[in-house]
């Protein structure tokens, strides 16, 4: 029987895995973790209880994993406990010990066992000079334990978010952050900054929109050295929607003649295209199918909708066919994900929720179901989304796993998220 | 309240400064009385020379200070949900508007008007939606006589709420467009 079930599962995914269409009934099991606190008395406390909490955390997040919440004290040497945990049903265990240098650099070691038979899987160290980016080391765990059980990559959770956040009216700033907003560090401050946007993979540098000059201007700005240097700028508006793989086109969205627009610019030769020429509302161009075509948003049937064309000109496409306020979206090879708003009233349900539709089915998958959730970003695997979730003044960093159906919130304490990407 | 306000800002404007200018060319006595009512002592030329040279900000201790006293008779133009239309009513204000922009005191300074939404959305929309917005006044204005290279536009989206309620009431005041002088 489970050989029959395990092969269905290997047809679908082989031959027709589509992610708009929901898993209901998980039909493999998630191995049950404990995580042992195995540190002396000369690590600080509070870090400590921090790393377990954000490692425990992580784990739950791969979805790959059914995490014991129960605090185990251990031994980092020896087997003993384990056999009692295994007794509860524990299956692996992460013993994991911090330790502080004189200089302050935090090393984390971490020894993985199979609970069932004492056997120890490995046993790896992570080394972090920079102390208050700690909880990187717990995410480095993370990513290496899911890879030893097979799981598909969570290697995203060691990328830096990058956000914008109000601070009060007329005035936000520009973070970088981790995924779960417990390591934040302002990047830019003071005035209006915003839409920041990485500028490579590397995640080495970012452009973002400065209100601080006569025009609204593009600045992109090395994050290592601090320098910053002028792409464009415009009347009106511009915005660093979307930067090509390599990194040497961007498609923005300025309004130089009063009329918002996409335009791609070539940053070797400093060309400047014009994509779209709706009298009305065209913004949010996004790189799909290897750069040749952008999708974007559009107000051309009377409402903010999704919409694609190639970038060499030719006719408009209309990618949604559901919603009359689809007003923002993100995209990942076939799939595109948007937020649809549902509700005028924003204490009622349903205000603003995100879909998920692939170009090549019909099929549309609701992700979110009530509140207003904004800004949706897929990551690089395709099957994570970054996106806002607004609960009046206070605002969240939301991560949805597709395959898993399940999403976590983040909340920003002070300020409110303007915008996000990672 | 806002009438009252606007027509004693271009009262005052027309009083002190409009009334300067043109007196060479009144060349009688009754006309001056009749505009001024209380103006029976300029009577002499050496005043009235003495009244052509005075520069228009004369009276404000800085170009700051004018602009402030004329944006008090500037009134924001609002919207309706995702709309960049201007509704009848608001076409009065840009009626209004348009004189105040255009009176003595204002004609030499540029006009930044400022597109603003409510809290519905934080997207790339939202700030072309405020920018339409801006797009719309300028239009009007335009048409109302405003010269278009005098005015400049700028999308705040949702950044800069004047209000921070979760209400209808609220959002209305947020989906405006505010015009700023600059010299």
């Amino acid at each position: 029987m489970k050989k029959i079930v395990m092969l269905v599962l290997f047809a679908v995914y082989a031959f027709g895995y589509d992610a708009t269409i929901e898993i209901i009934k998980k039909i493999d099991k998630e191995p049950k973790i404990a995580v042992a606190d195995c540190s002396g008395g000369d690590i600080d406390r509070k870090i400590k209880k921090r790393f377990l909490k954000i490692l425990i955390g992580d784990l739950k997040v791969t979805t790959h994993f059914d995490v014991s919440d129960e605090y185990v004290k251990l031994d980092y040497d020896g087997n003993d406990g384990i056999a009692s945990l295994a007794k509860n049903g524990i299956e692996l265990l992460m013993k994991t010990k911090l330790e502080q240098s004189p200089s302050g650099k935090i090393v984390a070691s971490i020894k993985l066992f199979n609970a069932k038979n004492l056997t120890q899987l490995y046993e790896k160290f992570y080394t972090i000079s920079k102390p208050d980016r700690y909880l990187f080391l717990a995410h480095s765990a993370t990513v290496d334990i899911n890879d030893y059980i097979g799981a598909p990559s969570v290697a995203w959770m060691k990328r830096y978010v990058i956000f914008a956040a109000y601070t009060k009216p007329g005035f936000s700033d520009i973070i970088v952050s981790d995924y779960t907003l417990n390591f934040r560090k302002k990047i830019v401050t003071g005035g209006l900054n915003l839409f920041p946007k990485w500028a490579n993979d590397e995640q080495d540098a970012f452009y973002y929109t400065s209100y601080n000059g006569r025009m609204p201007t593009l600045f992109k700005v090395d994050i290592y050295t601090g320098k910053k240097t002028k792409i464009a700028s415009s009347q009106g508006m511009i915005i660093c929607s979307d930067v090509s793989k390599s990194g040497k086109k961007l498609l923005v969205t300025m309004a130089p003649n009063d009329q918002p627009d996409i335009y791609l610019l070539d940053l070797r030769s400093g060309a400047k295209k014009r994509l779209t020429t709706y009298k009305g509302i065209d913004v949010s161009g996004n790189f799909v199918d290897d750069e040749r075509k952008i999708v974007f948003i559009s107000e051309r049937l009377g409402y903010p909708n999704i919409f694609a064309k190639s970038i060499n000109g030719g006719s408009v496409e209309q990618m949604v066919y559901h919603g009359k306020n689809n007003s923002s979206c993100s995209t990942s090879g076939k799939y595109i994900i948007y937020s649809s708003r549902e509700g005028r009233n924003s204490f009622g349900k349903n205000t603003f929720n995100l879909y998920l539709i692939s170009t090549q089915t019909d099929f549309i998958r609701k992700l979110t179901n009530g509140g207003k959730n904004l800004f949706p970003r897929f990551g690089d695997d395709a099957q994570t989304v970054l996106f806002i979730k607004y609960i009046n003044s206070k605002s969240a960093l939301g991560v949805l796993r597709l395959n898993a159906n399940k999403s976590f919130l983040f909340p920003l304490k002070a300020g409110k998220i303007q915008s996000i990407d990672w | 309240m806002k009438n009252s306000l606007i027509f004693g800002i271009l009262f005052t404007v027309l009083f002190f400064f409009g009334c300067a200018q043109k007196a060479p060319e009144l060349a009688n006595e009754n006309s001056i009385t009749g505009i001024a009512g209380s103006t029976p002592e300029i009577t002499n030329d050496s005043q009235i020379s003495n009244m052509e040279g005075v520069d228009e900000s004369a009276s404000y201790g800085s170009v700051d200070e004018r602009i402030a006293a004329i944006e008090q008779g500037v009134e924001p133009i609002y919207f309706a949900t995702d709309s960049y239309t201007i509704s009848p009513s608001e076409h009065r204000k840009i009626e209004a508007n348009a004189q105040v922009f255009n009176s003595e005191l204002a004609r030499d300074l540029s006009i930044k008007l400022e597109g603003n939404c409510d809290e519905w959305g934080t997207d790339e929309y939202n700030y072309a939606l405020g920018l339409k917005r801006a797009k719309s006044a300028k239009d009007a204005l335009s048409v109302a006589g405003v010269d278009e290279a005098r005015m400049a536009l700028i999308s705040y989206g949702e950044s800069k709420p004047i209000c921070s309620e979760h209400n209808e009431a609220c959002w209305q005041q947020n989906r405006r467009v505010d015009f700023k002088l600059l010299p």
